[in-house]
């Protein structure tokens, strides 16, 4: 009676033994995707490594080239920062919904608002492919790489052609203006070694 | 005993499969944040120059003016003997000319002409063109 007790003992010991061998290989394989939030300041964090928030803002220059107009497309300039110790590449953009607008300023660095073309009036200035759904992924027509911090190229300025759209109602108000675009849903990248491209850069994605 | 070492089996396969290192290349899914880019809207200008001219020796009156950029429509504006302009014809790009007319004799006429793109931006009125008139005879000049 107590041998057999012991060997019972023995037994759910190795499959507690086993169990945790288990856990341990998923938990490692779950550390191969990593979440990455791209607002200034915050930072996201795997099994395997910490990775610090890419940061994607606007940037005053270069100039727009295309500019927008009621019923047409126009650029988007951005400046993308990888605060990490290795390069980042960059292959789709994540974009919100199609009536979420965009603001407008009366300046290039985007710090006096416009009274009439304001995101809620609404603007009807959005990223162009935009869809009514909130996080769809866009794939560019060439990959970003954007260098290791410290590296050059990072920041890498961007110039998107033709990815922002304007909406034949648009106010008169939003005429000769600049606009901030919505935030970005999120980026599809992958991390290591990769030759950063260079800066300033022209991209695009067009569906 | 089975379940043992149906257990130990799987234990031994997942183990024998590494897991990628943190170094190789990985796909992240980026999340929310507050990334933006910029861009910037154009203007839309009044026609450079509208004339209005005699089609011959009698009317219409033919009213042209030179293309403006982006614009989808443009509007006609006249003014009876130094009148008020007030709205005439509206034209869809790219047509830039518009015949006109006038229903009465001994009057002259001035033409204006605007902008548009998209359903609220208008252009500015451009310069009036020359004076055109008819005459009691049905002559314009």
């Amino acid at each position: 009676m107590e041998s057999s007790n012991r060997a019972n003992r023995r037994r759910l010991k190795i499959v507690g033994a086993l169990l945790g061998a288990l856990m341990a290989a998923i938990t490692a394989t779950a550390a191969t995707n990593w979440v990455v939030g791209l607002a200034s300041g915050s930072s996201g964090q795997s099994q395997s490594a910490t990775i610090t928030n890419l940061t994607i803002t606007a940037s005053s220059s270069p100039s727009v080239s295309n500019q927008l107009y009621p019923g047409g497309s126009g650029d988007v300039v951005v400046s993308i920062a990888n605060p990490n110790a290795f390069p980042v590449t960059i292959t789709a953009f994540s974009l919100p919904s199609n009536t979420t607008y965009a603001a407008a300023y009366s300046d290039a660095a985007l710090s006096n608002p416009v009274a009439g073309c304001a995101a809620a009036t609404p603007s009807y200035v959005t990223w162009n492919y935009a869809t009514g759904s909130s996080g769809t992924n866009h794939t560019l027509t060439s990959p970003l790489t954007v260098g290791a911090n410290g590296a050059s190229n990072n920041p890498l300025v961007v110039t998107l052609t033709n990815d922002a759209a304007m909406g034949s109602s648009a106010p008169a108000a939003c005429a000769g203006v600049h606009f901030s675009m919505p935030a970005l849903s999120g980026v599809t990248a992958t991390g290591g070694a990769a030759t950063s491209t260079t800066s300033p850069a022209t991209d695009s994605w067009t569906s | 005993m089975d379940l043992l070492r149906r257990v130990a089996l799987a234990s031994a396969l997942l183990l024998a499969c590494p897991a990628t290192p943190a170094s190789a290349a990985t796909n992240w899914t980026v999340a929310a944040g507050t990334a933006r880019g910029r861009t910037a809207s154009g203007t839309i200008s009044a026609p450079a120059t509208v004339t209005a001219a005699c089609s011959g020796l009698t009317t219409p009156i033919v009213v042209s003016w030179s293309a403006v950029a982006h614009a989808t429509t443009y509007t006609v504006y006249k003014s009876t003997g130094g009148g008020a302009y007030t709205s005439a014809a509206t034209i869809n790009a790219p047509t830039t000319s518009w015949s006109y007319s006038p229903p009465g004799l001994l009057q002259s006429y001035t033409f204006e002409v605007t902008a548009s793109v998209g359903s609220n931006w208008v252009s500015g009125m451009s310069g009036p063109s020359a004076s055109r008139s008819i005459t009691v005879l049905l002559v314009c000049t």
